[in-house]
C-alpha cells in the first residue's frame, strides 16, 4: 500500500495558516503519539541495556558494580581470537540448523494433518499448542526425566521394543546431548510454527488441488508443487524470526546439560552466560554479546537479500 | 476547541493516567527490599529482610515458623524471609547491590561469599562470630571457610557433609558383609553389585556442583585437598589428584550410562529405586528414603567416605552454610545480629536444622547435643548415620579453604565447575587422568588470572 | 477421489506419531503426578498409577504457596495481555495505517530486538526498574513482559491491518472522522481476530516467562508459577511427584483457556501471518 494517509487533510480556505498547519499535520502527530509509547518501551527495556552492554564491553568489569578499568578493544581481541568463542558459534549454527530442520518438518507434518476435516483434526488444532504453553523450566526437567537411562520411560519403551540394546544415554554422551536438547526445544516450539503454517495452507485455493488431481498428480506431487511453493512467503518470515529466536535460546540447553557434557552443547548464548556469571567476566561477555549481535545482523541481512521470495 | 485537539489532549491525559497507574499499581508489595530511606518512628519495628536459597516448601515453612516466633518475642524487630533461586542469585545480588536494594541478611556458602564480597556490600561479622563461638562452640570446619586473615565474613549456621550411602539389602543379596572402607574395596564391591540392570554405584559426572563435591570428597581422602598452595598458585596437577581421578574414572564404569549428565537428583533416584547400590552424597538421603524406595529404614546404610588403601586419610567435603550481613545501617545490623544469635540458641537451633532433617547438621557443640534437634523422628530413626555424619564432619574440608587458606578466587573455579569438566574430559573425551588433570590445571590458572 | 492405500496408511501413521509426540509427554506428566514417591522413580515405569495418589496435589495446595503463584501468574498475564494489545495496536495503526515516517525503522528495530542475547539484559533491566521502584512489583514485571512481547505482536498485526481495505478508511475520512475515530470505528471491529491472537500470544508469553520474573521478583507474595515450579526443585534433591503435580497445575489453566477460545487464536495466527508475511 502506498500513498498518503487515508485521513482527510483538506482544509476550508477560511481557516488561518496556523490552523491549517495543525490540521494537516494532525494525523502525523497522532501517529507519533500512538507509536511513541511502544517505541519508548522497547527503547528503554531493550536498547538501553544493549547500550549499557556495549559500554561494558570496553571495560574489564568482572562483576557488575565492582571497580573496573577501560581496556579499549582488548575484550574484542580476546573474543575474536578465542577458540571457545568460535567453537560455540559453530555449535550454535548446528543447533540452529537442527532446530530449523526438525521444527519445519514437524510443523509441516502437523499443519497438513490439522487441515483434515474430521473431528480429531479439529480438536488437535487446540491441543497441539500445549507443548508451547509449558514453562521451559518444566520442559527441561521433563525431557531429562523421560530420557534418563535409569528410570526414563522413553528408554524403557525403546528397550522393550528392542530398538536399542543398551540403556539410553542421551544427555550423558557427546553424540546424544545436542540432538537431545534440539528435540526438547523443537517439541516446545514447533506448535507455534505448525499453527501458522496451517493457517497459511488454508488460504491456498482448492481449485489448484482439484486441477492437479485431475491431471493425475500424487499427494506428494501436490505438496511439492502447490503447497510448498505457495507457502514461501510465510516460511521466509517464520524462518527469519524463528531463526533469530532459536539462535538465542539459552534456558532449555542450560537447564538440561549446562553446556556439557564436555562442551557438547555449549552454544553461543551458553558461553556468554557462563562468561558473565560463572567466570565473572562481564566485560568479556558484553563483547561476546556485541559480536553475536553483529554476526546475527549480517546473517539476517544476507538471508533477506538472498532468500526473499520473489513476487510472482 | 476542535474535535481533534480534544482527542489529542484526551490521549495525553490517558497516557499520563496509565503511567501513574503503572507506578502505583503494586498489589501487596512492601516496596524495594531492604532499604529504608525515611527514619521510621520510634515505635515502628526495625525491618530485617533475609534472602536465602533453600527453596523447597518444607524448608520455607519450617523457617517461617521460627521467624514468626522470633517476631512475636522481639516486638521491636520484624524479620521477613524472601526465597531466591541459586540459578538467579548471582546476577540478582549484583543488580540488587548496584541499585541499593540488597537484603539485610543473605545466606551463603563459602565460595559464594567471595563473589558477593567483591560487590563491596558485605559487612564483617568478626565480633559476632567470636561472641557466638564463646557461647556455643563452633566446629573448626564451620568457621574456617569464612575467616579471611582474622576477619569473619559470615556467621556459620548449618553444616553439610558427604557420606557413602548404600543399600544394605542389595549388599546382602550380593553377599557383601560390610560397606567398603578403601578404594579397592569400593571398586570390588561396585563390580560385584553390577549385574543385569543393577549398577554398583550411581555417581554424578555432569558439569555441575554435585560432581565437584563428590570427587572432592575423594580428593581429600587422597591428600589432594589443596587446589592452591600458600602463595596462591594452583597446585591441582599433582600425583594425588591424578590417582583420585583415575579411581573415579574406574568407578564410573559401574555407574549408569548417562552419568555424564547426573547431578543430585539422579543418583538418589537410582539408589532409591534399587538400580544402584551405592552413592556419595550429603544427608538429604535420609528423609525421602522410605517413601521413595518402599523399603524399611534399616535398608539404608551409611559409611565414611572410602580412602585409598595406602597413604590416605579420613575426609569428606564439608559445607558450612552461613549468613552474611549486607546492611550498613546500625539499627538493622544490631537487629540482624539479634536474629542470628536467636537461631543458634539450642532450643531454636533444633527446629531450624530440622527444616531438612539430616541434611542440615549442627555446627556448634551445644547444637550437636540439643534435644530439640536430636528428638526429631527422622534423626532418631537414622541415629547411627547422623552420628557418623557428625564424626565425618571432624575431617571435613572445602576446596579453596583448606588448612587455613582463604582463596578469594575460588569462585571463578567452582562457578565454572572446572573439576567436573576435568572428569568429563576423562569420561567423554577419553583423556587419561594425567592429561585431564593437566588440562584442569590450565583451566584453573586461566580462571584466576 | 481415490487416495491410495499407502497414502492413507501414511496419514494414519502420521497421526499416531503426532498424538504420541505431543500428547505422550503431557500424559506422562499428568499420570506421574498421581503416583506415589516410590512408583514414580520405578525402574520399570507403570503407565497408569497403581493406586491413585493425591498426596502430591494435597501437598502442593496445602503446604506450598501455589495458589498464590497461580493468582499472580493470572494477574501478570492478563495485565500483560491488555497492555500489549493496546500498545501494539496503537503502534501498528501508526505504522501500517498512518504510515508515520520512521515506521520502517521501527520495523527494523523490532527485528533487531530478536537478535539480542538475553543474558546481559538482566542486570541493566533490574537496575533500571529499581531506580523507579518497580522491582518486586507486578507492574514492573508487566512492563518488562510487554516490552518483550510487543515486537512480535506488532509484526503479527501487520497482516491484519493490511487485510482491511483502505477504502473503508478513506470513506470514514470523507465523513469527517479523524485518525483515532477511524481506528476506533472502522479498524478495530475488523481487527478483532487479530487482537484475540496477539492477546493470547501475550498471555502465553507472560505465563511461561521465567528468567525475567525470577530476576525481578523478590518476595514470595508475588512469585509466578514458573518460579514456584523451579523452587520445587530444591538444591540437593528433587521431589518428582511434587514437580509433576506443579507442572500439571501450570498447564491446566492455559489448557482450559485454549479449549474455550483457542480457535480464535489458531484462526487469527493464520490470517495475520499469511497476510503479514
Amino acid at each position: 500500500m502506498n500513498g498518503p494517509p487515508a485521513v482527510s487533510t483538506s482544509v476550508p480556505d477560511r481557516i488561518g495558516p496556523l490552523r491549517r498547519m495543525w490540521t494537516r499535520s494532525y494525523p502525523a502527530l497522532v501517529g507519533y503519539a500512538l507509536l511513541a509509547p511502544l517505541v519508548a518501551w522497547i527503547f528503554l527495556i531493550l536498547f538501553y541495556p544493549v547500550g549499557n552492554t556495549v559500554l561494558l564491553s570496553f571495560t574489564d568489569t568482572r562483576i557488575v558494580g565492582a571497580p573496573h578499568r577501560d581496556v579499549g578493544l582488548a575484550n574484542y581481541q580476546a573474543v575474536l581470537q578465542s577458540g571457545a568463542f568460535w567453537d560455540a558459534t559453530l555449535k550454535s549454527i548446528v543447533w540452529l540448523a537442527g532446530n530449523v530442520l526438525l521444527q519445519t518438518a514437524m510443523a509441516f507434518a502437523a499443519a497438513l494433518l490439522l487441515g483434515q476435516s474430521w473431528r480429531l483434526a479439529r480438536q488437535a488444532r487446540i491441543w497441539v499448542l500445549l507443548p508451547w504453553v509449558i514453562p521451559t523450566v518444566a520442559v527441561a526437567v521433563i525431557w531429562q526425566w523421560m530420557l534418563n537411562a535409569n528410570y526414563g520411560v522413553v528408554g524403557y519403551i525403546l528397550q522393550a521394543l528392542h530398538v536399542i540394546a543398551e540403556p539410553l544415554n542421551v544427555f550423558g554422551s557427546r553424540e546424544g546431548a545436542l540432538p537431545g536438547t534440539i528435540v526438547a526445544n523443537a517439541w516446545h516450539w514447533f506448535p507455534l510454527s505448525a499453527v501458522v503454517l496451517f493457517g497459511a495452507m488454508q488460504t491456498i485455493p482448492r481449485e489448484l488441488y482439484e486441477a492437479a488431481r485431475v491431471d493425475g498428480a500424487s499427494s506428494w506431487g501436490q505438496f511439492r508443487f502447490i503447497t510448498f511453493p505457495m507457502l514461501r512467503k510465510v516460511m521466509f518470515a517464520l524462518g527469519l524470526v524463528g531463526g533469530l529466536w532459536t539462535f538465542n535460546v539459552l534456558d532449555v540447553i542450560y537447564l538440561i546439560t549446562r553446556g556439557g557434557p564436555a562442551g557438547a552443547t555449549t552454544t553461543l548464548p551458553v558461553v556468554i552466560y557462563d562468561t558473565a556469571f560463572k567466570s565473572f567476566r562481564i566485560g568479556q561477555a558484553a563483547a561476546m554479546s556485541v559480536v553475536a549481535i553483529v554476526l546475527l545482523a549480517v546473517a539476517a541481512a544476507l538471508y533477506v537479500r538472498f532468500m526473499s521470495p520473489r513476487e510472482d | 476547541m476542535s474535535q481533534r485537539a480534544r482527542t489529542l489532549i484526551g490521549l495525553l491525559a490517558a497516557a499520563a493516567v496509565i503511567v501513574s497507574a503503572c507506578g502505583g499499581a503494586a498489589p501487596g508489595t512492601p516496596g524495594p527490599a531492604g532499604t529504608s530511606s525515611a527514619t521510621p518512628p520510634a515505635t515502628a519495628p526495625v525491618e530485617v529482610v533475609v534472602w536465602h536459597m533453600e527453596q523447597p516448601p518444607n524448608r520455607v515453612t519450617a523457617w517461617q515458623q521460627i521467624i514468626d516466633q522470633f517476631n512475636s518475642s522481639h516486638p521491636s524487630i520484624r524479620v521477613t524471609q524472601e526465597v531466591q533461586d541459586w540459578n538467579q542469585i548471582y546476577s540478582k545480588i549484583a543488580a540488587a547491590v548496584t541499585s541499593k536494594t540488597q537484603p539485610d541478611i543473605l545466606f551463603t556458602i563459602p565460595d559464594f561469599t567471595t563473589y558477593v564480597r567483591s560487590t563491596g556490600a558485605v559487612q564483617p561479622v568478626t565480633t559476632l562470630v567470636q561472641e557466638l563461638d564463646k557461647a556455643h562452640g563452633f566446629l573448626t570446619a564451620a568457621t574456617a571457610a569464612y575467616n579471611d586473615q582474622g576477619e569473619y565474613w559470615a556467621v556459620p549456621l548449618y553444616g553439610m557433609v558427604q557420606m557413602l550411602w548404600y543399600r544394605k539389602d542389595l549388599f546382602e543379596q550380593a553377599g557383601i558383609a560390610a560397606p567398603p572402607a578403601t578404594w579397592d574395596e569400593m571398586l570390588a564391591d561396585a563390580q560385584k553389585l553390577t549385574t543385569g540392570t543393577q549398577r554398583g554405584v550411581a555417581l554424578p559426572a555432569g558439569k555441575n556442583l554435585a560432581t565437584d563435591q563428590v570427587i572432592f570428597s575423594f580428593m581429600i581422602t587422597a591428600h589432594a585437598e589443596n587446589l592452591f598452595d600458600e602463595q596462591g598458585n594452583i597446585v591441582f596437577d599433582n600425583p594425588d589428584t591424578v590417582r583420585t581421578f583415575d579411581f573415579y574414572n574406574k568407578l564410573l564404569q559401574y555407574s549408569p550410562a548417562d552419568s555424564a549428565n547426573y547431578s543430585w537428583g539422579e543418583p538418589q533416584a537410582a539408589l532409591n529405586n534399587g538400580t544402584a547400590a551405592m552413592a556419595i552424597e550429603k544427608g538429604q538421603y535420609l528423609t525421602p528414603f522410605k517413601a521413595e524406595s518402599g523399603r524399611p529404614a534399616s535398608d539404608l546404610g551409611c559409611a565414611m567416605i572410602p580412602q585409598p588403601a595406602t597413604n590416605g586419610q579420613a575426609g569428606s567435603i564439608y559445607y558450612s552454610n552461613g549468613a552474611m550481613v549486607m546492611t550498613s545501617d546500625q539499627a538493622k545490623k544490631d537487629a540482624s545480629a539479634e536474629f542470628l544469635k536467636y537461631l543458634l540458641q539450642p532450643d531454636v537451633y533444633g527446629p531450624f536444622l530440622n527444616a531438612e532433617p539430616g541434611l542440615f547438621l549442627p555446627l556448634t557443640q551445644d547444637g550437636g547435643t540439643a534435644e530439640s534437634w536430636l528428638g526429631h523422628p527422622t534423626i532418631k530413626e537414622y541415629q547411627y548415620c547422623v552420628d557418623l555424619m557428625l564424626q565425618q564432619s571432624q575431617s571435613g574440608m572445602l576446596f579453596g579453604f583448606t588448612h587455613g587458606q582463604y582463596q578469594i578466587n575460588i569462585g571463578s573455579i567452582s562457578g565454572q565447575n572446572i573439576i567436573a569438566q576435568t572428569i568429563q574430559k576423562m569420561l567423554i573425551d577419553k583423556a587419561s587422568p594425567q592429561d585431564a588433570v593437566k588440562w584442569g590445571q590450565e583451566q584453573m590458572e586461566a580462571a584466576v588470572k | 477421489m481415490a487416495t491410495t492405500k499407502s497414502v492413507r496408511l501414511a496419514r494414519w501413521l502420521a497421526w499416531v506419531v503426532l498424538v504420541v509426540v505431543v500428547l505422550g509427554p503431557l500424559f506422562w506428566i499428568v499420570a506421574s503426578s498421581f503416583k506415589n514417591p516410590s512408583e514414580i522413580i520405578r525402574h520399570v515405569p507403570t503407565i497408569l498409577p497403581n493406586e491413585f495418589y493425591l498426596g502430591n496435589y494435597e501437598y502442593l495446595f496445602s503446604s506450598t504457596r501455589f495458589p498464590t503463584y497461580l493468582v499472580n501468574s493470572v494477574a501478570v498475564a492478563v495485565l500483560t495481555m491488555v497492555a500489549t494489545v493496546v500498545a501494539a495496536t496503537l503502534a501498528g495503526y501508526a505504522m501500517y495505517r498512518l504510515r508515520v515516517r520512521g515506521s520502517r525503522s521501527v520495523g527494523h528495530a523490532v527485528l533487531l530486538s530478536y537478535m539480542i542475547p538475553g543474558t546481559l539484559l538482566l542486570v541493566p533491566v533490574y537496575v533500571m526498574l529499581a531506580s523507579v521502584g518497580l522491582v518486586d512489583t507486578i507492574a514492573g514485571l508487566v512492563v518488562v513482559n510487554v516490552a518483550f512481547a510487543s515486537p512480535f505482536c506488532v509484526w503479527l498485526l501487520r497482516g491484519f491491518f493490511d487485510a482491511i481495505p483502505v477504502e473503508l478508511d478513506e470513506a470514514a475520512a470523507v465523513d469527517g472522522a479523524g485518525p483515532l475515530a477511524t481506528l476506533w470505528k472502522v479498524n478495530l471491529p475488523l481487527l478483532a481476530p487479530g487482537l484475540a491472537t496477539i492477546g493470547l500470544y501475550a498471555f502465553i508469553f507472560s505465563w511461561t516467562e521465567f528468567v525475567l520474573a525470577s530476576q525481578l521478583i523478590v518476595s514470595d507474595d508475588l512469585k509466578t508459577l514458573p518460579i514456584g515450579l523451579s523452587a520445587i526443585m530444591g538444591q540437593y534433591n528433587i521431589q518428582w511427584g511434587w514437580l509433576m503435580a506443579a507442572t500439571s497445575v501450570t498447564m491446566l489453566p492455559v489448557a482450559l483457556l485454549f479449549a474455550a477460545v483457542g480457535r480464535y487464536f489458531v484462526g487469527g495466527l493464520t490470517t495475520g501471518a499469511v497476510k503479514g508475511a
